[in-house]
């Protein structure tokens, strides 16, 4: 396979991943806030987005505050982390791979891409903020169902599906890192216990995992236990762990060498996978922060060695 | 009254113009016997069905992303589909096979008159073909002199444009034997076809045209290099924002062969490799689709970067094949084109099957004071444009505009040809405004696949229609759109 395919294939992956965590978390903070007597958790929950997709949102208009963040995070042509932008760059990525993949999945990536392409932004910031979050991730149900069920489970499939698993860790982190900050912005303003079991909640709804996290623990969502489960869990699989860990697989299937060299990617993952399968939530919980921090330093060199390894063209 | 009888009917006899040869309907109204049956199963849909089926054609097209951009009026590109037109053209078998034998005719004296101006000029030192033309030719490459492509083949892909002029004859009116475009719309617009009106082709006995990517991989293999067992085979595109990228991908894809652009692809040692996520891979054959131009800064343009350095190099040592070879453009131009029946006698010795518009070079003193003095009645076109532009159509120009004409031609005789202007035919075509069957004009763009021991000629190709009423210019980029074209027993 071409360096420069493989290279699209990754980033497909990855983008259609960020459009849907970056959607999701979107359409969870926005709608969740609306109606808790809590005054100023709507602009919290929109700082909470706009610090998860990196936006800086220093000079922003009191008056138009909400609607700014809206737009920048969905619409904007020129951002880069936009959903329309990160949809745009899918769409080129899967062009530039356009003779590996099946035409399925490019007329699904190619529906997705038309669809907010064509959708009216003023209706957006009116009314449909609802249903575009929502189709969004429903188109990208369906392209994720195409590269599972339309692709040969080789190369093609394995960069593609290591874009998804290592965005989605790295997403499923910086909610994590953005929720931190929200909970540190509640409690200046001195709010209750309750208000922050009500943003642990929202943490597990933006990973769809509220559900299964009640089957799992019995009990009212809290920092230690959303913790353990977001990051920690090899059952669930939006964890941090559970994404890291699967990557094992996929870079076997891409190397072909059978023994695991030191430094080589597949010995940065296992080394990675196990360090997190044997970590315990009592060495996390202290210092949250740092952890993430230091994941989130582990998934971008994990980038560059993958980019280093087989993308360079 | 039947309900058959009240329903008004889509498909209508219109008048046609006088002087032209409309494919559908006589000039008394009546049907041509070939369209009987297809006029039948038209007139079973009424105009709201069929203006349903219309819409959902366009849109299925949109999401499939069988588009092309523009870059003129939005600096990132609109994209557009190619228009389509629901009714068919239909060619009878008869027809043709005169049609395909002239394809094949032409194109083998193309091919012969390519390897003899490259190498011994003969029919230039018998003068049956001015040596001037030729060497005064920008499209003359002097990287392929002395040089013998694999299998001696350089016009591998050729997409000759033919029309039908109100005689009821074919007649050519372009070779383009560089990098023709348009097959893979011939394809899409099948499938288009046979989803939206499946009935037709159960009354109609229609030739294929899936066997296409087929047999151009098969041509590719034949022209392997020398020593290579399973070649290794690529299609060049220049990338994604190429108007025609859908078509590059489309061919790879359906040939099963890597798409590569220039940056994958590096020479090594006289070699040409594949940049791949285990390392360089051998490229033995490459279908560009990149133009002469561009295809080695080292050779030609430095400052392309759609090309490979060194590209010629390997290509001159036989290790990687192209298609088509380079310098083809030496044949194809509009001065040559008036050659073409000379040039058929000289290497065949047979008289040509499909005939040449009668073309004035403006280089020959008496046939430019023909074509000044005549202007309003001509068509005069830059001999090495493509894509419709730079075309000057006399019978709609104003005096100004046929002063400039002459001063341009005058002051660059080689440059102009003319002919008179051509009768199109034209061809019922579903019209999105008035919801109505109205006559456009039509022209026909044929694939013919030459390989090593190897012909094939693409059964039908793509009709292209001047959607503008009265128009005669049918290419994309001027408004045009285009028809599924059946080969069909009657």
């Amino acid at each position: 396979m071409l360096s420069r395919v493989a290279d699209n294939l990754y980033w497909l992956g990855r983008y259609i991943e960020r459009c849907e965590q970056i959607s999701r978390y979107l359409n969870i903070q926005y709608f969740s806030s609306l109606d808790t007597d809590f005054e100023l958790q709507k602009e919290i929950a929109l700082k909470s987005v706009a610090h998860m997709v990196g936006l800086d949102t220093e000079n922003y208009d009191d008056y138009t505050f909400e609607e700014d963040i809206l737009v920048s995070v969905a619409m904007d042509d020129e951002g880069t982390n936009s959903i329309k932008s990160c949809v745009h760059h899918a769409r080129e990525n899967a062009r530039g791979a356009r003779d590996v993949i099946s035409v399925e999945l490019w007329n699904a990536v190619n529906k997705f891409y038309r669809f907010i392409h064509d959708y009216p932004e003023d209706y957006y910031k009116t009314k449909g903020l609802y249903d575009f979050t929502q189709t969004t991730n429903e188109h990208c149900s369906i392209i994720k169902n195409k590269i599972g069920s339309s692709l040969l489970h080789d190369q093609v499939w394995a960069f593609i599906t290591a874009g998804l698993n290592i965005e989605r860790a790295t997403q499923v982190n910086r909610m994590l890192l953005s929720k931190f900050n929200d909970i540190e912005m509640l409690t200046e303003h001195k709010a209750t216990k309750s208000i922050e079991s009500f943003q642990w909640a929202m943490m597990l709804k933006s990973v769809e995992g509220f559900d299964m996290f009640r089957r799992e623990y019995s009990r009212l969502p809290n920092q230690q236990d959303v913790l353990e489960f977001v990051v920690l869990s090899l059952k669930f699989p939006r964890s941090i762990s559970y994404n890291i860990n699967s990557l094992c697989e996929y870079f076997n299937l891409i190397s072909r060498s059978k023994n695991v060299e030191e430094n080589s990617l597949e010995w940065s993952v296992g080394k990675m996978s196990q360090y997190l399968k044997y970590k315990t939530i009592d060495e996390i919980k202290d210092k949250p922060v740092e952890f993430l921090m230091e994941t989130l330093t582990y998934l971008n060199d994990l980038n560059t060695l993958l980019t280093k390894s087989y993308l360079n063209y | 009254m039947s309900v058959a009888e009240i329903r008004e009917e889509i498909l209508r006899p219109y008048t046609v113009s006088e002087g032209f040869y409309d494919e559908v309907f006589m000039n008394s109204g009546e049907i041509r016997p070939s369209y009987e049956k297809l006029y039948s199963v038209f007139n079973q849909y009424s105009p709201e069905e069929f203006k349903k089926m219309n819409e959902s054609t366009k849109l299925s097209f949109l999401l499939q992303g069988v588009t092309f951009a523009t870059y003129t009026e939005n600096p990132k590109g609109t994209e557009r589909i190619f228009p389509f037109d629901l009714m068919p053209r239909i060619i009878t078998k008869n027809e043709w096979e005169i049609l395909e034998r002239g394809l094949i005719q032409r194109n083998t004296a193309i091919n012969l008159f390519l390897q003899d101006i490259y190498n011994d000029k003969k029919i230039l030192r018998d003068k049956i073909v001015p040596s001037d033309l030729i060497f005064s030719s920008v499209n003359y490459n002097k990287y392929m002199v002395d040089f013998e492509p694999q299998g001696n083949i350089y016009n591998h892909i050729s997409g000759t444009d033919l029309i039908k002029h109100s005689d009821g004859q074919f007649y050519v009116l372009e070779d383009n034997v560089r990098c023709p475009s348009g097959v893979s719309y011939v394809l899409s617009n099948r499938d288009a076809l046979k989803r939206t009106i499946s009935n037709l082709f159960t009354s109609l006995n229609v030739q294929t045209v899936y066997d296409y990517p087929e047999a151009l991989l098969n041509c590719m293999r034949s022209v392997s290099p020398e020593g290579v067992d399973r070649a290794n085979c690529a299609v060049l595109t220049p990338g994604i924002y190429n108007s025609a990228y859908y078509e590059h991908a489309f061919l790879a894809q359906s040939m099963g062969v890597q798409l590569v652009e220039g940056r994958d692809l590096f020479v090594d040692k006289g070699f040409l490799y594949m940049k791949t996520i285990y390392g360089p891979k051998k490229c033995d054959v490459l279908y560009r689709r990149v133009d002469d131009d561009f295809i080695d800064p080292l050779v030609f343009r430095r400052d392309s970067m759609l090309g490979v350095p060194g590209l010629m190099d390997v290509y001159r040592q036989g290790n990687v094949t192209l298609l088509n070879a380079p310098g083809t453009g030496a044949s194809d131009d509009k001065a040559v084109y008036t050659y073409i029946p000379k040039i058929i006698k000289y290497y065949l010795d047979q008289e040509p099957i499909l005939q040449n518009v009668h073309t004035y070079q403006c280089e020959i003193p008496s046939e430019r004071d023909h074509v000044i003095q005549n202007m309003e009645e001509l068509v005069i076109k830059p001999v090495d444009q493509s894509g419709g532009y730079g075309i000057f159509m006399g019978n709609k120009s104003t005096k100004a505009e046929r002063e400039e004409m002459k001063a341009k031609i005058l002051s660059d005789p080689r440059e102009y040809v003319a002919q008179p202007i051509m009768r199109l035919s034209s061809h019922s075509t579903f019209m999105e405004d008035s919801g109505e069957f109205e006559p456009r004009h039509v022209d026909l763009r044929t694939f013919t696949l030459f390989g090593k021991n190897f012909q094939h000629v693409l059964k039908g190709g793509l009709t292209r229609v001047a959607l503008k009423k009265g128009s005669l210019i049918v290419n994309s980029s001027q408004g045009g759109g285009s028809k599924d074209t059946w080969v069909a027993d009657m």
